[in-house]
């Protein structure tokens, strides 16, 4: 990427880091929901876009990133503490997909330790 | 060898387990905080019998008396267990509150210790006791179960407290702890005593828990040898489980064989039982789940007695936070042997709330998937209810661990006793963050308004004691007042308010009323006995004798005038029966009395009284108001049993014959058309031919043309989905045209369909043909949208064809069908079951014409086409009005009968309105909506149809005409069953007519408006004129037909009650008899000669070949057998029984043999270790 595009050194440390790939995924999210708003026909699909764009990018992040547990737990009890929030204020609708966000990053957990246990069983 | 008591003791006291079980023992004693002083737990659904033994002998008979006019209990024979506690505790001589509260702490520390069993088979180090302690104390005190113990649900407890073990069963034949046969044999075990209750629906939560564990376990060692030992120990387990569960499960099987459809069909099918998944699922999202909570009742009852503060209080809801992070974090600090459970239960809690989460995205559609396409899977109707439990389960072990593991390496105070503390503290945490456990303000299932703590009054206990002097198994009592005819609830001024009555619960008796157990036709025929009782009508002894009423009780202590479940003041009855005079007052104990009636007799009834009637079962009171229908009379409802109907009629020449006319469409409502959602694969699909293919094997396969057309009318339907989806998705014009063509085909086969010989000339199709052409009619409306999106001249060619294809087709159908469309002329069809003279029969009081027909001495009506007037008189009941006879052949006939016009109840309203010359008046509207409001009389017959009608033009402007009825002042309560009618404002006068129900004691409205419509301010006026509403009248004709029968003297008869199921009677007779048994038809009652030795194989073998008898069902809801003339032993036996019965020999045999192997394991293992 570098290569191809000659993006200079400051801005691919930047795009590096995970803030960077947070910001990024926020603005690509907001455009494709407002497409999604924007065209009629493609209206019917707005409630479950923010379920499969979460899905696509806790996909990518593992990809690119491949966090430890760790930062999955963290991001785990981060999004429970955004859902108690939510629960405070009553917002039911964002809290029904951050709860299955948990949901995924759980089975994400899980399925990382499965693998270590396999792998520990081999070895 | 000497026992030394102080050496055992010491054992016991010194067990590293001594402590934890201990908390475990004393915890278990909760249940004693809830009983107040005085009361009972009893009502709702808890099924809580009052009287524990009479119960439990009860439920080892399939047939039971306790409800309706009996019922086939074989689905309900797994409770031995339960009630045989209940039973067992109740014999020690305790009372029945001290029975309670014995079987409660049973109930609540069963769940502990098998935690706490699964925690050693863990771990037996004592580094993780605690973890285990905790795991049980959660497993106990907690929301799930909370919320079941509302209603004291045993069956619940019971799969709840064999999960642990079956896990701890999974782990050790893992570990090769124990072989897969011993542990197949314990499993089986186990769910033999904990059993569910027998209800299936529960084992969802076992069923999950097992495929999860085998799939984990096998994959885990990926090794051939680990998959067979988890194969063999499967399917030895569900071998052994259902040998040692034949007692409940072969008859479980067979009853389920036989009602699946039958109970599928009274949820609404499958698309009715997705509803409700959708509707009970509501709450159940998996940010809920998470933090164990969803259960619809908390959201949807604010009156729950708890709810509200764990929905609301932020320190619970913080709570409820810390619960999924204490669960999923031993995913982290679990290492070792550990680690794999660990992750075991993190993927059973996973897996859980999938199941769990029913119809909740994103798995929600897989829910449904398994419904629409897994045999059977439709009985686990309420997702969170029957799989939660695993999920509890997996939660309790991992915040077990998670709180060890933290204590074990960060409480900063070192040391037993500290560690113990912090447990402490932790335990007290878990029963404090489930508080209602401690005073038991969860059977306050409503807050201050119901409870299932009542005060249950002693009188009613020795009412039951005294009563069976003079009621025995035999016989039947009538319960007064009726239940509510809102849900049919049984409510009492002392706190009891249950769907079950509080004779189900106390004696085995019959004790009958319109209880909610009873179907449609049973109820119909209870309720007609109130009802007559009540109008003081003497034709209810009729149905009471139909009945085999043998007495009544009046309970004064009926709370008769609960909010919403209003019923007759218990004393109205009293004074009724008292009046008769056909009654005496046998004993009073308390608020209950009880009165014998007059003839007193059993269960049977001989007679040789036929009345041969074609109609409906729900006409049954009528025709008991006829006097040629007798106490001793059995009427034989033609069409159920053709072979009988024969029988009876060559063996009883002489008797009456009735044809019942049935009105059709009488209350003018019209069908309402229900498109699909989808047609999957449907026009324009690569799959269409294939799906088209199938379609017509299906159809070719069904022979009876109704059925046929139900079936196309289906397709034609999907097809137009199909199309109108290919507009809506813009498709390319040729491929719309392409579509309409072809659904232009299925139109051309409806209308060749329609052309048939005798279409139209059966009841059931005329029905079927009559619906037809009132959707196609909205389906017209439908196309004639698609008109307005048309794109070029060759799509509006095809199309126009289409519009005009299905308005002949509606053409077609008011053509054939035979229906009636206005108040006043009503059309009738009579299916005559045999040839003969027949006289015309009307119920005066049905008639708005009666009094008319009466005055003038003749009554007009036209029998197929031609002029039938006939001279009338009206009998002296002063209710049936008859004509002279006239001749008609056997078939259906086609009535015509004008029933005069019902007065205008807004004619007074109407006239204050006028200001047009034509009597009609106008709304002038300006851009919002203007309505006139009508009052509706409150002094008109509230449950009785009415229809609305008006003509309506749009003089100027654009606004729509639109009408709803309303209760109250609640515009948006709408009560007609269409809610609000909008109608496009027409030039042209056009009349419009709707039915409407109203209820009783409401206030009700009609706004009859002209409507907003968006961007308009166009000065609109819309003329109204001939607004009118009328009772719909559906008067009651049948045609009497036959001779009077020779009056017979009784026929004797002997009976011998042996059990429930079976009863023994001599017949000795020089003539043909029916014998009416008056349990509820089952065809699995048979009738068949005594043998001479009545031995053991008799009581277990299923009757071979048929019974010779011709069994039919009587006066529309009970069993008849013709017998012939002569000398008869016989038995009367309900054939599930013995089902049962050999189904117990199996689980007996299957005990004693798994005793036997599970013996010689051991000795051979003790043989090995030597």
């Amino acid at each position: 990427m570098k290569k191809i595009f000659r993006i200079p050194k400051a801005m691919y440390m930047f795009y590096e880091t995970n803030l960077a790939f947070l910001l990024l995924m926020v603005l690509f999210n907001a455009m494709i929901i407002g497409i999604a708003a924007a065209v009629p026909y493609l209206n019917w699909f707005l409630d479950v876009l923010p379920l499969v764009l979460l899905a696509v990018d806790w996909l990518i992040y593992l990809i690119r990133f491949r966090p430890g547990d760790k930062v999955i737990f963290i991001i785990f009890l981060s999004v429970l503490f955004v859902m108690f929030i939510m629960k405070l204020v009553a917002y039911e609708h964002f809290q029904k997909i951050l709860g299955i966000a948990v949901f995924g990053l759980v089975v994400t957990l899980t399925a990382k330790s499965l693998f270590s246990l396999k792998n520990e069983q081999e070895q | 060898m000497t026992l030394n008591i102080k050496k055992v003791f010491g054992q016991i006291v010194h067990s590293p387990h001594f402590l934890p079980i201990s908390i475990i023992l004393i915890l278990g004693l909760t249940p004693l905080l809830w009983f107040k002083p005085g009361v009972i737990i009893a009502g709702h659904d808890a099924g809580l019998p009052l009287d524990p033994i009479i119960h439990f002998i009860d439920r080892l008979n399939t047939w039971t008396h306790r409800y309706g006019i009996g019922v086939d209990q074989s689905f309900a024979l797994g409770g031995f267990f339960i009630h045989g506690l209940e039973a067992l505790i109740s014999s020690m001589g305790f009372s029945l509150v001290a029975s309670q509260k014995i079987m409660f702490i049973v109930w609540f520390v069963l769940p502990g210790l098998s935690m706490y069993y699964l925690g050693l088979t863990l771990s037996a180090d004592r580094k993780h006791q605690s973890a285990w302690l905790i795991a049980s104390v959660f497993y106990m005190f907690n929301h799930f179960l909370l919320q079941a113990w509302f209603v004291a649900e045993r069956t619940k407890f019971s799969i709840y407290i064999a999960l642990p073990f079956v896990i701890a069963m999974f782990i050790k034949v893992y570990e090769r702890k124990v072989s897969s046969l011993k542990a197949a044999i314990l499993v089986g075990l186990v769910l033999f005593v904990f059993n569910g209750g027998g209800f299936i629906p529960l084992y969802g939560t076992l069923f999950v828990t097992w495929i999860c564990a085998f799939l984990f376990f096998v994959l885990l060692d990926h090794s051939w040898e680990t998959t067979k030992r988890f194969v063999s120990f499967s399917l030895l387990a569900l071998v052994c489980g259902v040998l040692l569960g034949a007692f409940w499960f072969i008859p479980y099987l067979y009853s389920s064989v036989h009602s699946y459809a039958t109970s599928l069909e009274l949820v609404g099918g499958l698309d009715g039982v997705k509803g409700w998944i959708t509707v009970i699922s509501e709450n159940a999202t998996y940010a809920n789940l998470f933090r164990l909570q969803g259960i619809q009742e908390w959201y949807v009852n604010p009156l729950h007695p708890y709810a509200a503060t764990f929905l609301t209080n932020p320190f619970l809801i913080l709570a409820s936070f810390l619960l999924p992070v204490l669960a999923f974090s031993p995913i982290f600090f679990a290492k070792g042997r550990l680690k794999k459970y660990v992750l075991f239960f993190v993927i059973l809690s996973l897996v859980s709330m999938i199941f769990s989460a029913g119809s909740q995205p994103p798995f929600g559609s897989f829910y449904f998937f398994l419904i629409d396409h897994l045999p059977g899977f439709a009985i686990f109707r309420t997702p969170f209810y029957k799989f939660a439990s695993s999920l509890w389960l997996a939660y309790a072990i991992l915040i077990g661990f998670a709180i060890n593991y933290l204590f074990s390496k960060y409480l900063i105070l070192s040391g037993r006793i500290w560690q113990m503390l912090g447990v402490g503290a932790v335990i007290f945490g878990i029963i404090l963050y489930s508080y209602p456990f401690l005073n038991g303000i969860f059977f306050d299932y409503e807050k201050d308004t119901k409870t299932t703590r009542v005060a249950y009054p002693e009188y009613i206990d020795t009412f039951n004691k005294q009563v069976r002097q003079f009621v025995g198994k035999e016989n039947r009592v009538l319960l007064l007042p009726e239940l509510s005819s809102n849900l049919n609830i049984e409510a009492y001024n002392w706190g009891f308010w249950s769907l079950a009555t509080v004779p189900s619960l106390l004696t085995e008796i019959s004790f009958i009323s319109n209880n909610a157990s009873l179907e449609e036709p049973e109820k119909k025929l209870v309720l007609s006995v109130y009802t007559k009782l009540l109008a003081r009508d003497p034709s209810w002894v009729k149905l009471a004798s139909f009945l085999s009423i043998d007495g009544f009780v009046v309970r004064k202590d009926f709370f008769s005038t609960q909010a919403h479940y209003e019923t007759v003041d218990p004393k109205e009855y009293e004074d009724a029966l008292i009046e008769s005079g056909l009654v005496t007052k046998k004993l009073e104990t308390g608020q209950w009395t009880y009165y014998e009636y007059k003839d007193k007799g059993d269960q049977f009834y001989l007679t040789s009284l036929p009345v041969i009637v074609d109609g409906s079962v729900n006409d049954v009171d009528l025709l008991a108001s006829l006097k040629e229908v007798s106490p001793n009379s059995v009427i034989v409802f033609t069409g159920y049993e053709e072979q009988s109907f024969k029988k009876i009629d060559q063996e009883f020449p002489q008797k009456y014959i009735i044809a019942s006319a049935q009105c059709e469409k009488c209350d003018l409502r019209k069908s309402s058309l229900f498109l699909p959602g989808v047609d999957t694969f449907g026009i324009g699909s690569r799959f269409y031919k294939v799906v088209k293919t199938k379609e017509d094997q299906d159809l070719a396969k069904v022979t009876l043309t109704s059925d046929r057309l139900t079936a196309l009318k289906e397709i034609v339907y999907k097809r137009f989905v199909g199309l109108r989806d290919m507009y809506f998705q813009k498709k390319n014009v040729l491929k719309k045209i392409e579509g309409i063509k072809e659904f232009n085909s299925y139109l051309d086969r409806l209308s060749s369909l329609l052309d048939e010989p005798n279409v139209g000339n059966e009841v059931i199709i005329n029905e079927k043909i009559v619906d037809l052409g009132d959707e196609l009619e909205q389906l017209s409306g439908y196309i004639d949208y698609l008109y307005s999106q048309l794109s070029n001249d060759s799509e509006e060619e095809v199309l126009y064809k289409t519009l005009k294809k299905t308005e002949a087709l509606v053409a077609k159908t008011r053509h054939l069908g035979w229906m009636t469309s206005d108040s006043i002329n009503k059309r009738y069809l009579i299916r005559v079951p045999l040839d003969g003279d027949y006289k015309f029969l009307l119920d005066k009081p049905s008639s708005n014409f009666g009094e008319a027909i009466v005055k003038q001495g003749t009554v007009n009506f036209e029998i197929d086409g031609i002029d039938a007037t006939r001279g009338a008189t009206l009998r002296a009941d002063n209710k049936w009005i008859e004509t002279d006879s006239f001749s008609l052949k056997k078939g259906v006939h086609k009535l015509t009968f004008n029933d005069g016009l019902t007065p205008n109840l807004l004619e007074s309203q109407v006239s204050a309105l006028k200001n047009t010359a034509d009597s009609g008046f106008t709304i002038t509207a300006n851009g919002q909506e203007k309505c006139v409001d009508f009052l509706l009389p409150s002094d008109g017959d509230r449950n009785s149809l009415y229809n609305f009608e008006f003509t309506y033009q749009n003089i100027t402007g654009n606004q729509e005409v639109s009408f709803y009825t309303a209760i109250g002042e609640n515009k948006k309560s709408t009560l007609s069953n269409r809610g609000m009618v909008t109608l496009h404002p027409e030039r042209y006068e056009q009349k419009y007519s709707q039915s409407v129900a109203l209820k009783e004691g409401e206030s009700a409205h009609i706004y009859l408006c002209s409507r907003i419509k968006r961007y308009s301010d166009i000065l609109t006026v819309n003329k109204f004129t001939s607004v009118a509403l009328r009772k719909i009248t559906k008067p009651y004709i049948a045609f009497l037909g036959g001779t009077e029968p020779p009056s017979a003297a009784k026929v004797p008869y002997d009976t011998v009650k042996v059990s429930n199921s079976k009863n023994t009677i001599h017949i000795n007779s020089d003539k043909p008899t029916i014998v009416v048994f008056s349990e509820k038809f089952d065809p699995l009652w048979k009738m068949y000669k005594t043998l001479p030795s009545d031995g053991f194989w008799t009581r277990y073998l299923p009757l071979r070949g048929q019974d010779n008898y011709n069994h039919f069902i009587a006066n529309g809801v009970t069993n008849g057998w013709l017998v012939p003339a002569g000398d008869h032993y016989l038995n009367i036996e309900f054939m599930s029984q013995r089902i049962f019965n050999l189904s117990v020999v199996v689980s007996v045999v299957a005990l004693v043999s798994t005793f036997l192997l599970l013996l010689f394991l051991k000795k051979g293992k003790n043989e090995k270790n030597i």
